[in-house]
């Protein structure tokens, strides 16, 4: 029978073939659309797990970036019990890089303390070095700087070679790679140089990166940083520059001293509230009694992204802060699901035109067969085994297809795209194609299985 | 010429005794038997008569041609022999058996392993070859070493040894219709039913078939029902039914 249908489609090449690329077409883009998705998911993943300490950056903050945080909490952080070692970060974006305006892929400037980044136990960046040296203490004070090996290669520089970041001029002393598209796109310098460079207020830094004693209290230590901070506001910022030029004013500074009194006697919340804050959750758990279409996973994702107002600060590990990151692109999964379901229903259509066609063509063969003595079971399996092995066929080169393109397109573009289809992706991609060219035949299959053998015959 | 394989293929067939109920295979009723047969076809609104009560029987081994101009319903007879069509009133009983009141799994049994049909327009399936193509009535079931065997000899029988392997369009009509032949004869039939098998053949291809379905037929002692124009090929002794709008004119022994 199997051979049969073989034969059969073999027989009708023009048609099956087209069907064929239909599904081609169609599970290839599926296994590239959710490529991406996979591949965004395990970057950020090998990324974020790279890091071992803890983030602590302004509450809301999506990324360190548009972090901004009081430079004097360095010392109550490190006050924290089993805090080890505190390091300050400034982050910068490079707008222009030796005269290139960067838009796409984006990079950094990271600066940092010099001597506490190398006291740390596992150090990012520095670790990772695989040309040069990092910055020791001899940096300090100068624009020497280590960068990733994409940025190296892109760029052409030599070790020892000056060339300008954002108009000033700065010198290659070291080169890191990750292997990590999301952590290789950094330019590490001295903090107080990427101050000057940058305009950065002395007392404003970015995020601070918080070493425990031991890795495996990182959760105590997160816990006792959010206590030590809960209810604290941070000063209201006014530029030092403006504060160094000019005479404070007794009344202004009475009248900042009552607003910020204020300010901190609003936020420390009512028992009520305050209890609702602690207890982020409790919210949630009212609103999915409310709403029972509320998934696990909707409602997961929810918790991760409250925001507690209380704490001035969001401390995490990387980890957690990257789980929270791949939470950003659940859009990213729907706009893929979305894409892929209009590809597959066209393969879909394909298929069953392919089949209704084929099945019109052979009205009397099928009387033939019926007349033989083939039962309507018999014709519906033969049906069904020609449109399953054209899903099956579909799916094999859907994604041998899908999978070499991601392969050209992370070789084509190594510092842009991380695409990754993984095994998990290309057996469901299969089965799923399969499954597509069954059910599409199936509706063919059930109108030739219904016909009486002289009917088809006299049709025919 | 006695076939190779004969016993193999009747202890491989499977008796329609042991799918039918037990009055349907009494030896001491008519093999064959119509009753009151009639057959409207729907042309649309239009109801078009067939057949118009016909009654007539059939012995078991006989060779039987049914004559009559077109639209006289020879070939509508010869479906509803065959179950392939559902009769609009009266009855056929087939070994005692009425074929209406066969399930539809019956049914497809009856068509399997009881009756042959030879079409006049050959309806082989291109996809297969001349061996295949004579296997297609066991083809869901799977194919034995001893039936694809059986098959091969049936092809050397009809004379095409030579073109086992060759598909439909590489054969011509008279060898087209003579893997037809061996395909209805593979089951070892109770009855053959050929609608016009020289229909689309020239004389000398029509003549040959009908040398090779005679000559099966006495070796099988299957029952034979032709339905033809053509009167060139009538022998001594065939049973020769008369049609005419959808009745039965006469009967009759063909005397040579």
């Amino acid at each position: 029978m199997l051979r049969f249908a073989f034969s059969n489609l073999l027989n009708r090449k023009a048609r099956s073939t087209l069907a064929l690329l239909g599904l081609t077409v169609a599970i290839a883009g599926m296994v590239g659309l959710f490529s991406i998705v996979e591949g965004l998911d395990r970057m950020t993943e090998d990324s974020f797990s790279r890091i071992p300490g803890i983030l602590v950056m302004q509450t809301g903050a999506p990324i360190p970036l548009f972090s901004r945080l009081p430079a004097e909490w360095e010392e109550d952080l490190k006050r924290v019990e089993g805090v080890k070692i505190v390091c300050p970060e400034i982050w910068v974006r490079v707008n222009v890089l030796e005269g290139k305006m960067i838009i796409n892929p984006p990079r950094f400037l990271l600066g940092v303390d010099i001597e506490l980044w190398n006291a740390l136990s596992h150090a990012l960046y520095r670790d990772d070095l695989v040309e040069g040296r990092f910055l020791t203490s001899e940096d300090i004070g100068t624009r020497n700087v280590v960068l990733a090996k994409l940025i190296q290669d892109e760029m052409q520089l030599e070790l020892g070679e000056t060339f300008s970041i954002n108009g000033q001029d700065a010198t290659l002393v070291g080169v890191y790679e990750t292997g990590s598209i999301l952590i290789d796109m950094t330019i590490i310098m001295d903090i107080g140089s990427l101050r000057d460079q940058s305009r950065f207020d002395p007392d404003v830094i970015s995020a601070y990166y918080v070493e425990a004693v031991d890795d495996d209290l990182n959760d105590e230590v997160i816990d006792d940083i959010r206590d030590a901070f809960r209810g604290r506001q941070a000063d209201r910022w006014v530029p030092s520059s403006a504060i160094i030029n000019t005479d404070e004013n007794p009344l202004e500074k009475a009248i900042q001293g009552f607003d910020r009194w204020l300010k901190s006697a609003s936020s420390e919340q009512p028992p009520s509230s305050q209890n609702k804050s602690e207890t982020s959750p409790e919210p949630l758990k009212e609103s999915s009694v409310q709403d029972q279409a509320v998934s696990k996973d909707a409602l997961e994702i929810e918790e991760r992204l409250q925001v507690d107002e209380s704490i001035p600060v969001d401390v995490q590990t990387a980890d957690a802060w990257g789980e929270k990151f791949g939470d950003f692109m659940s859009d990213l999964d729907f706009i893929m699901f979305i894409l892929t379901s209009i590809g597959m229903t066209i393969a879909a259509l394909g298929v069953v035109n392919t089949m209704l066609m084929s099945v019109s063509e052979r009205i009397i063969e099928i009387g033939i067969l019926k007349a033989n003595g083939w039962s309507k079971k018999h014709v519906l399996s033969l049906i069904s085994f020609e449109s399953g092995i054209l899903g099956l066929a579909g799916g094999c080169l859907g994604c041998l297809f899908g999978w070499i393109a991601t392969l050209i397109v992370n070789a084509s573009f190594p510092d842009r795209v991380d695409l990754y289809a993984s095994p998990q992706l290309l057996c469901f991609s299969l089965f799923f194609s399969t499954l597509l060219g069954l059910l599409a035949g199936l509706y063919p299959a059930i109108w030739a299985m219904r016909m009486m053998p002289m009917d088809a015959i006299r049709r025919g | 010429m006695p076939y190779v394989a004969d016993d193999v293929a009747e202890s491989m067939k499977p008796r329609m005794n042991e799918n039918l109920p037990d009055n349907l295979a009494t030896s001491e009723q008519q093999f064959l038997e119509v009753k009151d047969l009639e057959k409207i076809h729907l042309r649309g609104e239009t109801r078009v008569p067939a057949l118009r009560g016909l009654s007539c029987s059939f012995e078991k081994g006989s060779f039987n041609f049914i004559l009559g101009p077109s639209g006289s319903g020879k070939s509508s007879l010869l479906y509803l022999l065959g179950a392939l069509d559902d009769p609009s009133a009266g009855e056929i009983m087939f070994q005692g058996q009425s074929l209406h009141s066969l399930t539809e799994q019956q049914r497809d049994h009856y068509r399997r392993e009881q009756v042959g049909f030879i079409f006049q327009s050959f309806n082989l399936l291109k996809t297969l070859n001349a061996v295949d193509n004579v296997l297609v009535p066991f083809l869901p079931q799977g194919i034995s070493v001893q039936l694809r065997q059986r098959a091969v000899e049936l092809l050397k029988q009809v004379g095409l040894g030579h073109r086992l392997d060759h598909h439909p369009h590489h054969l011509s009509g008279g060898e087209q219709q003579r893997v037809a032949i061996a395909r209805a004869l593979l089951k070892k039939p109770e009855l053959v039913l050929a609608d016009e098998p020289t229909g689309e053949l020239d004389s000398a291809s029509g003549a040959e078939v009908f040398r090779y379905l005679r000559q099966l037929h006495a070796e099988q002692q299957t029952t034979v029902i032709v339905v033809t124009h053509d009167e060139r090929y009538l022998e001594n002794a065939d049973r020769l039914l008369h049609l005419a709008d959808g009745r039965l004119l006469r009967e009759e022994v063909h005397q040579g």
